[in-house]
């Protein structure tokens, strides 16, 4: 495992669920840290999918301490510097998208997970990831279509 | 390596966020802490230091005692005492290796096994290795004896001697996969001592001696299978606590 490729990219997956940098980057470094505290190298069958359960169940224990699940569910979609027409759409576009989807394509195609690891790391059948993959692509691209066209 | 598609790279920026600050740092102390790698010779050393000396002194004096029991008998003319001791001896070897597998519940010590930086259940199937090996230590030269000193013939004793031992290994795992604790051990006490009663009355009745060796051999297969599937379960349940521990 690449390590400082998979910091950013955990860091990243916990900003998304936390919306905080610096909350986002102690719970990254703890779920490193509970990771190669049980010597992952022997008895896991999949080792990503295994940080990334322990990031997220990080940062579910997090919110039910603070109680704030109703504010996370308006933050979550961090709009770039760069104000380019076209990724302002995908933006606006991953907008539309409920929590679930957005979580999803966060995981497949932008952190790169297999399709079982994502399974695994959010508690779903394989046949649950490709239909709610299905459904934010499609949801997508809707949008997009619909925006191109006015 | 494979070109990113356009669209992704779009959706990578639209998950876009802000840089760590403590990245280098963090992996900067990950690499120092990382201890240097064992091999496997030295992680089993290092296991069988944390294995109490009692329970290698209590298996090395219950073999003796069988040995003391089954000369005596043999100075008395019974060419088979030494099978019968060693037989009713087995389970106890079983019995001490599990109160090291309890260990942890009887002291509190469960908290502090799952901070450590190897999972339960490696330390978990290195203990039962150790312990394992060691009372095969043991059983060769119950073995060889009982067939020196005894008058039926190898497979026969082998089976004799592996049954019991294989028996009280299947009722023990049993126990401590449903019990924990204290009241496992008292469980694994009993049932030792019954497994220990019963391979002594079954092994001098007179039917034994032709008892057909098929029936020893799948009944030994079939308590292989047993504990196999019973330490699987046990190894589980360990990574199961640790995993609720750390996730």
């Amino acid at each position: 495992m690449n390590i400082e490729e998979q910091y950013d990219r955990l860091y990243r997956y916990c900003y998304f669920h936390t919306g905080d940098p610096v909350l986002a980057e102690d719970l990254t470094q703890e779920a490193f840290l509970r990771y190669f505290s049980r010597k992952p190298a022997v008895g896991i069958g999949r080792p990503m999918a295994y940080l990334y359960t322990i990031a997220r169940n990080l940062c579910i224990d997090h919110y039910r301490k603070r109680k704030t699940e109703e504010f996370r569910e308006e933050e979550l979609v961090f709009l770039p510097m760069e104000q380019v027409e076209e990724k302002m759409d995908l933006a606006a576009a991953l907008g539309t998208l409920d929590k679930q989807h957005r979580e999803i394509l966060l995981l497949r195609y932008v952190n790169e997970l297999g399709v079982g690891e994502t399974a695994k790391v959010l508690g779903i059948s394989r046949f649950c990831v490709y239909r709610r993959e299905r459904e934010a692509m499609e949801k997508l691209r809707n949008y997009m279509k619909g925006e191109k066209s006015l | 390596m494979r070109k990113k598609e356009p669209w992704k790279a779009e959706l990578a920026n639209a998950f876009a966020c802000p840089k760590p600050a403590g990245k280098q740092a963090f992996l900067e102390n990950l690499k120092q802490g990382e201890a240097p790698p064992e091999s496997p010779a030295q992680w089993m050393l290092g296991q069988a230091a944390y294995i109490q000396k009692s329970t290698w002194i209590l298996s090395a004096a219950a073999f003796l005692a069988a040995w003391a029991a089954g000369a005596v008998c043999r100075q008395q003319g019974n060419a088979q005492g030494l099978l019968w001791s060693f037989a009713a001896m087995v389970p106890f070897l079983i019995l001490f290796a599990a109160g090291e597998l309890v260990k942890a519940d009887l002291y509190g010590m469960r908290e502090l096994e799952r901070s450590a930086r190897f999972s339960s259940e490696k330390i978990l199937s290195t203990k039962l290795v150790l312990l394992g090996s060691f009372d095969g230590v043991l059983f060769l030269p119950a073995f060889f004896l009982s067939v020196l000193w005894g008058s039926w013939s190898a497979l026969r004793i082998f089976f004799l001697l592996f049954l019991p031992y294989m028996t009280a290994a299947f009722v023990c795992l049993g126990i401590l996969l449903l019990v924990s604790g204290q009241t496992a051990l008292w469980y694994c006490l009993a049932a030792s001592i019954g497994i220990s009663c019963s391979s002594f009355a079954v092994i001098r009745s007179t039917w034994m001696e032709h008892f057909p060796l098929y029936w020893l051999f799948l009944a030994a297969g079939l308590l292989l299978a047993g504990v196999a599937a019973e330490i699987s379960r046990l190894k589980r349940k360990e990574g199961i606590i640790h995993d609720e521990a750390y996730c």
